[in-house]
């Protein structure tokens, strides 16, 4: 009996012994798996308790802006501001009808569950499953201040940079636009795109604290990264002759029934852009309303074109230069040529007989240019054009500026060297065209034209300086033919670009537009001049593009040309020199 | 009645009421701290948890009181009208509940909430101490053997009705009571162990592995019992019944569980897995404790849980604000005490002359250790997250005046111990 006793009471203690074991057991389990959370792996757990909790936001850095000057004040062209949109993440907000009658207040919405947009506003907020609600577009800046301050959960606001241009149209394809490039807002076109870098701002890093419902516990900021404002830009533009040559542009290609046209000013002894200007242009405020994408293209630097008569003053610059001929030199003209087997006539089948070589230019004589480039030679005349700037880019600080084309020139056909001394067969660029002009402004001296006169970032500016590309011609010869086009200003076709009491130099130019397979009726009206022509304050090209009223380019380029010329010289207030 | 209750009061375990106090008073600073508001910065702010907390710790002191007042021979007639009615609640909830997370085991009155099922737990202690107490015979028959048994099974099939399954599995604490009192043999209790053990094997590694770790124990078993016939059948027939259980644990997870379900388990196994749903708060649970470090943030200074980090932050996961604010040494403190007052609650039960005191200090007992296991090991990463409280400390008044009534009708029993037989 003892031991059945005995057994029996062993057996109780096994069993309370067992339970207190399971008991100290578990008790063990627990304080070792605390002792690897919190301290073998503590250090694991801190740095994944700190990165739930830092919050990074994004600072964007402001964009710059873009100035002009203007009687040494700086005015903005383009600028920036912001606009704030109220988001909701209905799945984070608590109380959703307490924060529909705050924020209804702060919107000015009529408390009201009548009210539409009080309605819309608490269904928005109310949507349980939703994480994306946009609740108000444009808020004011005290607008969001007032909602920040509610700090209730589920509300953020997302600050998107509108660009505004006050000068609108007049400047669109100069300033191009702030506009999207796949989902990213960048500069598109014009000094926008090409000084993206410059413009744009880099984006700062805040870290702060947050709660689990991504607020931002605002006290515990700290800067990561310091965002950086984007530089302001000053350009070489003159707003008062830009909006008068866009007005006069507009003005002419309106009354001459053309499709289009451009103006280019440029200060021919440094290179410097005064103005420049297609038509039509487009507002870039509203450049997302455009239909046509070619209507952004700059054609004052992409559009190349066979420039006509005009280009005759480069081939006397070329002959005059290289001795080949002098002014007065004379030319029997027999109204037209015969070259590897083409017969190539004067515009309007004039027959001139005896003539001087100042009265080819005055009179834009074909056959005498051709004269004239045949004394040069072909591979002769090449290197003469591409001294001057031609087929090659102008390097001026705008996106998708285009060479031109001189392949005919390459060819040993004489025909080619015929046309390209009266400037068709070959294509260029009205910028080329230009600049080529501002060579004899400028004593011989081919410059780099430029927009960008000064970029100011906040720590330090850097001003552009002038840059001379090559010494094209002598500036005895550039004298020369500075004084053949004042003659052909004020003898021939260039009559009507002329301004009373100023020395005007310059030529017109018909050009015929090549179609495939031949000349087209379709034609290119340009006019490029300088004044005042002994001291060249600005030269510039006026082109118009298929006008349908009128026929040549005295009548349309030339005194479009005379408007400006005269509106300039008075704004410059030169005095007049002639009688 | 000679001895009134001034008695009873000196009689009292005065550690577990300390232990007890001690408890509550951490463990309502623990609710201040993790839904700490500036704007609502005092303690007694009815509006915010904490504040609640403090109107239900006085309700349980008075119901403490009122236990202690109460004639101990109450509880003892009336355990199977207690059940009873408990029972009736318990179905009634399931037809006018309030469905809170998915479970319909509330009832709401006023501003608070109750749950039936927790004084369900005591109601079945009650029950099962008249039950077993109340057998004449030495020996245990099967058929009480299965009353005893339905008197768990039946709440915890209705708590299940619930949809509650973290309450029903409370009901398996059970067990300590039944393996004390002989009702579960020791070689039941290590089959279930086992059992355990291979399903959660089962689930972390692949069944093939474990089969064939199982076949090598097998073959080296039977080597050694080379010369006996008999043992080597008995191991070869416990091999073929491991394995057809190691495979149909695999097949029934992958068949018959819930998906939120599994994804509990395999969260357990591997929280990488989708770490914003089931993952999110083991993982959010783990950095907060973690980030505790050895000595913690210090009070009101925990950032996890007051940020919102971590869900239920001040109900089933509040065990994160002590191991956030108070490191390894506070949470070491806070399992020690438990381990002491189960330990305590153990030796005043074999202290009882009445078997009824004694079956029903181990249910206390083993209820207060499954709560506790459960719910420290979820927020640890140790078991799957099964919604429990941990007693004394997570917000919610059911719980805590549930495990005071248990409390204070096991130390009125205690001091009652020699009036009772």
């Amino acid at each position: 009996m003892p031991s059945r006793l005995s057994r029996k009471f062993n057996d109780c203690h096994l069993r309370i012994i067992i339970v207190g074991t399971i008991f100290f057991i578990l008790w063990i389990i627990i304080v070792i798996r605390l002792a690897q959370l919190q301290i073998i792996e503590y250090g694991k757990y801190k740095e994944a308790s700190q990165k739930l909790r830092t919050i990074e936001k994004e600072e964007t850095g402001e964009r710059g802006q873009i100035f002009v000057e203007e009687l040494n004040k700086k005015i903005s062209i383009a600028l920036s501001s912001y606009h704030y949109t109220l988001i909701a993440e209905p799945i984070n907000i608590k109380e959703s009808v307490e924060a529909a009658v705050k924020i209804a207040e702060i919107l000015d919405i009529p408390i009201d569950e009548e009210n539409e947009n009080f309605k819309n506003l608490l269904i928005k907020l109310s949507k349980k499953n939703s994480q994306y609600e946009i609740v108000r577009k444009d808020l004011s800046q005290s607008q969001v201040e007032k909602i920040k301050n509610l700090s209730l959960t589920g509300l953020y606001f997302e600050k998107e940079i509108k660009r505004f241009y006050p000068e609108g149209n007049c400047l669109s394809h100069l300033l191009g636009f702030y506009g999207y490039r796949g989902d990213q807002k960048v500069g598109r076109y014009g000094i926008e795109e090409f000084y993206e870098n410059i413009l744009s701002g880099k984006d700062g890093i805040i870290k702060g604290e947050r709660a689990r419902t991504g607020a931002l516990i605002s006290t515990i900021e700290s800067t990561v990264k310091e965002s950086q404002d984007g530089s302001d830009i000053v350009l070489t533009i003159d707003r008062t002759i830009q909006s008068k040559s866009c007005e006069i542009l507009e003005e002419s290609v309106n009354k001459f029934g053309a499709e289009s046209g451009t103006i280019i000013i440029v200060n021919p002894k440094t290179g410097e852009v005064l103005s420049l200007c297609n038509f039509p242009g487009f507002d870039p405020n509203q450049y997302s309303l455009v239909k046509d994408f070619n209507l952004f293209i700059n054609s004052a630097i992409s559009h190349y074109y066979e420039p006509g008569s005009v280009f005759k003053v480069i081939t006397f610059a070329a002959a005059i230069d290289d001795g080949k001929i002098k002014p007065d030199d004379k030319f029997e003209d027999t109204g037209s040529i015969k070259i590897s087997g083409h017969t190539i006539k004067n515009a309007a089948e004039k027959i001139y007989g005896k003539v001087t070589m100042r009265e080819i230019l005055e009179k834009s004589i074909n056959t005498g240019v051709i004269f004239i480039a045949r004394q040069i030679g072909s591979s002769g005349f090449l290197s003469w054009v591409k001294k001057f700037g031609f087929e090659e880019k102008t390097r001026i600080d705008l996106p998708t500026e285009t060479v031109g084309d001189l392949r005919n020139l390459y060819q040993k056909n004489e025909i080619y060297l015929a046309t390209a001394s009266f400037g068709q067969g070959i294509t260029v660029t009205p910028i080329q065209m230009l600049m080529s002009f501002a060579v004899i402004a400028n004593q011989g001296k081919l410059m780099k034209p430029y927009i960008v006169k000064e970029i100011i970032s906040q720590k330090n500016s850097y001003l552009s300086k002038p840059e001379e590309v090559r010494q094209v011609i002598s500036p005895q010869t550039s004298e020369i033919i500075k004084d053949l086009m004042i003659s052909a200003v004020e003898n021939g076709w260039g009559k009507r670009a002329g301004v009373k009491g100023y020395l005007v130099a310059g030529k017109t130019g018909t050009a015929e537009v090549a179609r495939s397979g031949g000349y087209s009726s379709e034609t290119i009206h340009s006019f490029i001049g300088f004044a005042p022509a002994d001291n060249p304050r600005f030269v510039a090209i006026v082109k118009i593009d298929n006008p349908t009223l009128v026929n040549f380019s005295d009548q349309t380029a030339a005194p479009a040309f005379g408007q400006l010329a005269d509106f300039i010289l008075k704004y410059y207030q030169i005095p007049p020199t002639e009688e | 009645m000679k001895q009134g209750f001034f008695h009873d009061f000196r009689n009292i375990d005065k550690t577990t009421v300390l232990i007890f106090v001690v408890m509550l008073f951490i463990g309502w600073l623990n609710i201040y701290a993790a839904g700490y508001k500036e704007s609502h910065n005092s303690i007694f702010d009815i509006s915010q948890n904490y504040g609640k907390q403090f109107v239900w710790i006085l309700i349980a002191f008075v119901l403490g009181f009122t236990v202690m007042l109460t004639d101990v021979k109450f509880f003892i007639a009336f355990a199977y009208p207690i059940f009873i009615t408990i029972m009736l609640l318990l179905i009634s909830v399931l037809l006018f509940g309030t469905e809170i997370n998915s479970s319909k085991s509330w009832f709401q009155i006023g501003g608070f909430n109750i749950q039936p099922s927790e004084f369900a737990k005591f109601a079945t202690a009650l029950a099962l101490g008249k039950f077993i107490s109340s057998i004449k015979s030495k020996t245990i028959t099967f058929q009480n053997r299965i009353k005893a048994f339905s008197l768990i099974f039946i709440p915890f099939a209705m708590i299940l009705l619930q949809n509650d399954a973290g309450t029903a599995l409370v009901f398996s604490a059970f067990v300590f009571m039944l393996y004390r009192e002989g009702y579960i043999s020791g070689l039941l209790l290590s089959f279930a162990v086992t059992a355990a053990f291979l399903f959660i094997l089962t689930l972390v590694m692949n069944e093939f592995i474990i089969i064939a770790i199982l076949s090598i124990i097998a073959i080296i078993a039977a080597y050694v019992l080379r010369n006996k016939r008999k043992e080597i059948f008995l191991v070869l027939g416990l091999f073929i019944i491991m394995s057809a259980y190691v495979y149909s644990v695999d097949y029934a997870f992958e068949k018959f569980l819930q998906p939120h379900q599994k994804n509990r388990i395999e969260v357990l196994i591997d929280s990488k897995i989708d770490p914003l749903g089931a993952g999110y708060n083991l993982n959010q649970s783990k950095i907060a404790i973690g980030s505790g470090g050895l000595w913690g943030k210090g009070f009101l200074k925990g950032t996890q849980t007051k940020f919102d980090f971590v869900p239920e932050q001040s109900t089933d996961f509040i065990f994160c604000t002590i191991g956030e604010e108070w490191g390894w040494a506070g949470s070491f403190v806070i399992i020690s005490l438990y381990l002491f007052l189960l330990i305590r609650i153990v030796i005043i039960a074999e202290k009882q002359r009445a078997l009824f005191s004694r079956i029903f200090g181990y249910c206390l007992a083993g209820m207060l250790f499954f709560h506790f296991a459960i719910n420290i090991g979820m927020t640890i990463g140790l078991v799957p997250v099964i919604g429990i409280p941990l007693p004394f400390f997570s917000y919610g008044g059911s719980s805590l005046l549930a495990f005071t009534v248990m409390i204070f009708v096991f130390l009125k029993l205690d001091a009652k111990r020699l009036d009772l037989l």
